[in-house]
């Protein structure tokens, strides 16, 4: 599983380009791991067969079908909710599942993308959970994002009153 | 009301895939034990606290977010 900083993060720039709803898009960003997260206390503390049991009980989240669903349980969260909603929340569920593909291929870490279909687990094998990279580049590039866009919005606002202020003397 | 009861039937069709998810445990691989231990967890929590952060600042202005996008 990659942290949710990247998750978020990434998420966020993408959001940025105003072709899905933020909000659910990035809901459906952490929205398998909210799922699978229920159950790490559970795992932690207890014996390792019901530790399995567990995993496996959870193991859907993390699945296409599973998103799928996942996106219309959450979409009963937004008041005005609409097939949109719905389509943004799964968006961001896919792409949740496209950065946990991109982790260590080792045993039990890789994504049933295609159950119950297939038992077959996909990973590409690039980032291990002890790399700080992803999420430290994400956060420097949220930054950096963040900090222009503010600055673009606030020369706006300052040009949208300079103009204000000359409307009187516009020659009619 | 029509997407609520989508959603009610999307929540049991979920439920009854993760039972029979849980059926099939034996197909599953066993769960290692290296980065998939406690350090595991504790990297990816202490990773995970600026997103947590947004999160929360997500859900404290859920109202005004989700109106306003």
């Amino acid at each position: 599983m990659v942290d949710w900083t990247t998750h978020l993060g990434l998420g966020w720039l993408v959001s940025k380009t105003k072709k899905v709803e933020k909000i659910p898009f990035l809901i459906g960003c952490v929205l398998p791991d909210l799922v699978r997260w229920l159950g790490y206390p559970f795992q932690l503390f207890i014996v390792p067969f019901y530790s399995k049991l567990i995993d496996a009980f959870l193991k859907p989240s993390h699945t296409i079908v599973g998103v799928f669903l996942l996106s219309f349980i959450a979409s009963a969260l937004f008041v005005n909710s609409s097939s949109r909603t719905i389509l943004s929340l799964f968006s961001g569920g896919g792409f949740h599942l496209f950065l946990d593909t991109l982790q260590k291929a080792r045993v039990g870490y890789g994504i049933y993308l295609f159950w119950p279909l297939s038992w077959n687990a996909y990973a590409v094998d690039l980032v291990s959970v002890f790399d700080p990279m992803p999420s430290a580049v994400t956060s420097i590039l949220c930054l950096v994002i963040f900090a222009y866009g503010r600055r673009r919005s606030k020369r706006a606002h300052r040009s949208t009153k300079q103009s204000f202020l000359l409307e009187p003397f516009k020659v009619k | 009301m029509r997407i609520s009861a989508i959603s009610v039937g999307a929540a049991l069709l979920f439920i009854a895939l993760c039972t029979y998810s849980a059926l099939g445990i034996n197909n599953y691989p066993p769960l290692i034990q290296g980065e998939n231990g406690l350090m595991g967890y504790v990297a990816k929590v202490a990773y995970s606290i600026p997103g947590v952060v947004y999160l929360f600042y997500i859900v404290k202005n859920w109202r005004r977010e989700t109106q306003h996008g």
